[in-house]
């Protein structure tokens, strides 16, 4: 019962959040319920006893995405931003199509798919008899997931090298030694003044 | 003897009403006892006494953009170090070789980032 | 985890220590990167002729996350063999773009691993962070160029549409898992045939289709292609237009095969469709084109059409696999020919930096200006058309057969009208190379480097020797599937 109350204002909340992060056109505005939706979202995580995930999404998506997308918004021209028409024509139709589409498709997920989770023997009460959330997600992740685990290690090397091959300082001199296309080279200190 | 649903409840509920009136305390104990000053001039933002000129959200160098891509990465290493310890006594020596594993990968890259330049910062 | 598991990825460690030595070494290395270039090229030489030596091997390692196979094995030597041609033709081409990078080459074989990866799965956690490890790598490589506008859009362009086809790829193995608990390809296969076909199987089947189709650009989620191709460093085009395409194909065909076996029906007919859509607007963007560069992508989406006949037939014809090693062999067949023609283009550039446009104009009168660039070109054109005595030919051949004996005979022969509307826009620059003359002259050209040289002849050798002795490759894609139902 309490748990059912709890997911009902959990769910409530972070439905109204993602609302308003859809319709605030100012994007500081939007960043701040992203937060609170997060936040609602790990709530509906510690009901559903996966209390690592909660933690998570707390510490990664509240905490270090967030700080990501506060970066972001810093780069735009807030103001001429808000200026700018937010949705296009065409799309405001796709909606109309594609939203109750999606939306019967939830629906038949939730209720025709005949779920069967515990396959793998991970029902509430063996994880519990097992140390808890994070003992068990421990054990999968360094002896079945061991593979996974290590190649997302390199996604994350590549992910690192990616930000420091696209956004690094680079010397300040032309990087384009011959000019290519007519406006397409730019030269790296024009870019970095840009910035 | 109360039930365990009714137990959560009332400390979700203590939580958040600790949460909101210390929130709300604080705040209204702040308005009551500082001094205000009528002064229009108060509320503009202080620039060294000259008069503000300008926007206050300036655009951004790029470079803390990098920094904060990197304290996401690191930030995801360190999110898989959780369970790791938590199970590492089950685990054993196997399970600190797959964790160094690891960690050596993303030391290649912090070697790279350290030796591009990356976190310096003129 | 043991020693013992480590033997099935030894190509893949190769290729992951060279990627870090790379890096480690590129700091380092002032104006001359020859260095991380010998690195990258020996680690896939070796990494190649590891995964021949451990042939006849059948294990299975990290808990059935990956196995070693001979399907494994044919997989893992065409990537090395299209990693390595990618790698020699690029220095003289970044070189000239004024952006010779180590990173390039480590980027380039970290999308290997991840190759290697999908196509050595058993499982789909490991075949999703495969793919991941493949996507994010090629979003870089594709903006490499970054003070060029046009490599900026490629790299957007190709990371929103290759994020929503992760998530919906995502999706469907989601709801794999939510009804059958486990993520092994046999597993799951099993237990959803005991369960029996669904509607929500069919949901599953058709959202992992839609988001790999986005991966190996299947119309009409190609919309991506012609501009990413067009805007990435030309090397990098060619290695898309066959990496990450034969790794796509590689993963689907077992996905399909053994997990959603019991949905073959669905998913035979889905491919059927989408092979005749993905054919058609292929060929037909092509045959407008004007933009050689843009007009091998489209023709990157018809012969994506042509394969996807393929795995429809494959669903048609049970245990009959014939399709499935044509679809290996033309895969095969293909990483050479487009190599070829995307070499050709990187060499275009790199002798006319700054007039050369890709445009059919500029290819007006090469047979006179650099008769070996032509004469080389005309041979990958005739390829790509299928021209008997190439590669194209007999890889077509292969196909379009293995998919009358699945009773599609009809399939089969639109399949070959494409064929022939296709041969209009490859011939066509064939005639602009030697029956026109160019509008305007061009400068004295410089040496061809010398890794270019290399790989556009091993290309060249690659599809005359496919073309002209095919039985080799035949049999490995043959052995591929070795006991597959056994």
């Amino acid at each position: 019962m309490a748990e059912k109350l709890l997911f009902i204002v959990f769910a409530a909340f972070a439905v109204a959040g993602a609302l308003g992060v859809i319709t605030r056109s100012n994007v500081v505005h939007g960043l701040i319920l992203l937060v609170f939706t997060f936040i609602n979202v790990a709530g509906i995580f510690l009901l559903t006893q996966a209390h690592f995930l909660a933690v998570i999404q707390i510490l990664v998506y509240a905490g270090a995405i967030l700080v990501l997308f506060a970066f972001v918004v810093m780069f735009l021209n807030l103001r001429e931003f808000q200026q700018e028409e937010q949705f296009h024509r065409g799309q405001k139709w796709a909606v109309v199509v594609l939203a109750p589409v999606m939306l019967a498709e939830i629906v038949f997920v939730v209720t025709a798919v005949t779920w069967s989770s515990v396959g793998d023997g991970f029902t509430p009460e063996a994880i519990a008899a097992q140390g808890g959330n994070v003992m068990v997600l421990g054990e999968q992740l360094f002896t079945k997931m061991l593979l996974p685990f290590e190649i997302a290690s390199l996604i994350l090397l590549v992910g690192m090298v990616g930000a420091i091959l696209l956004a690094a300082k680079e010397d300040g001199e032309s990087v384009c030694l011959r000019e290519w296309d007519d406006d397409d080279c730019v030269s790296a200190s024009l870019v970095e003044r840009e910035v | 003897m109360i039930s365990p649903s009714v137990d959560l409840i009332v400390q979700f509920g203590l939580m958040f009403a600790i949460g909101a009136i210390v929130a709300v305390a604080l705040i209204t104990i702040a308005h009551i006892l500082a001094p205000t000053s009528k002064n229009p001039n108060k509320g503009l933002p202080y620039e060294c006494g000259v008069l503000p000129d300008g926007d206050a959200r300036l655009p951004y160098n790029v470079h803390f953009y990098l920094v904060a891509v990197l304290f996401v990465l690191f930030d995801l290493e360190a999110v898989f170090m959780y369970p790791w310890a938590v199970s590492l006594a089950k685990l054993g020596t196997v399970g600190l070789i797959e964790m160094f594993l690891f960690i050596f990968i993303l030391l290649v890259g912090y070697f790279y980032a350290w030796k591009k330049g990356v976190l310096e910062w003129e | 985890m043991t020693t013992q598991d480590l033997i099935p990825i030894i190509p893949e460690l190769i290729l992951v220590l060279a990627a870090c030595l790379v890096l480690v070494v590129e700091p380092f290395l002032k104006v001359d990167k020859t260095a991380n270039v010998a690195i990258a090229l020996t680690a896939l030489l070796a990494s190649g002729v590891v995964a021949v030596g451990l042939a006849g091997r059948e294990q299975a390692a990290f808990t059935n996350m990956i196995v070693l196979n001979e399907y494994a094995i044919f997989f893992k030597v065409l990537f090395a063999a299209a990693g390595a041609l990618t790698v020699m033709m690029s220095p003289r081409y970044l070189e000239a773009s004024g952006r010779h990078m180590g990173e390039y080459y480590a980027l380039l074989l970290f999308a290997v691993v991840g190759m290697d990866v999908m196509a050595a799965s058993r499982d789909l956690i490991a075949f999703y962070v495969g793919l991941e490890l493949m996507a994010v790598s090629s979003y870089l490589l594709a903006g490499f160029l970054r003070y060029q506008v046009r490599s900026n859009e490629a790299a957007m362009k190709y990371f929103l549409t290759g994020a929503f086809a992760s998530a919906i790829t995502l999706y469907g193995i989601s709801l794999v898992y939510g009804m059958t608990g486990a993520t092994n390809y046999e597993q799951v296969g099993a237990s959803l045939l005991a369960s029996g076909d669904s509607l929500a199987v069919g949901l599953a089947t058709a959202l992992v289709l839609v988001g790999m189709g986005f991966k190996v650009s299947v119309a009409p989620f190609h919309m991506w292609t012609p501009d990413v191709y067009q805007g990435a460093p030309t090397p990098v085009a060619a290695f898309f237009s066959v990496g990450p395409k034969a790794a796509g194909f590689s993963a689907m065909l077992m996905v399909f095969l053994t997990v959603f076996e019991v949905s073959s029906p669905t998913w035979s007919v889905l491919f059927i469709v989408l092979a005749i859509l993905t054919m058609f607007v292929g060929n037909a963007f092509a045959l407008t084109q004007k933009n050689v560069k843009r007009m091998l992508a489209y023709s990157s989406i018809a012969h994506v059409g042509y394969l996807l006949a393929g795995l429809g037939a494959l669903g048609r014809s049970g245990t009959d696999l014939v399709a499935g090693e044509s679809i290996l062999f033309y895969l095969a067949a293909y990483t050479f020919m487009n190599l070829g023609a995307f070499g050709i283009l990187a060499y275009l550039k790199t002798q006319q930096p700054a007039t050369f446009k890709y445009s059919l104009a500029d290819f007006a009168g090469l047979g006179r200006r650099s008769p070996w660039a032509a004469v080389l070109m005309g041979l990958f054109m005739f390829s790509l058309t299928g021209m008997p005595g190439t590669a194209g030919f007999v890889g077509k051949l292969y196909l379009f057969s293995s998919v009358v004996k699945a009773d599609l005979a009809w399939l089969a022969v639109i399949a070959v009208l494409f064929s022939a509307v296709s041969a209009y826009y490859y011939l066509r620059v064939i005639v602009y190379m030697f029956f026109r003359e160019p509008e305007v002259e061009y400068a004295t050209k410089e040496p061809i480097s010398g890794p270019l040289a290399a790989s556009l002849a091993l290309s060249a050798v690659g599809v005359v020797v496919i073309g002209l002795l095919p039985a080799w490759v035949l049999d490995a894609a043959q052995s591929s599937f070795g006991n597959f139902f056994g």
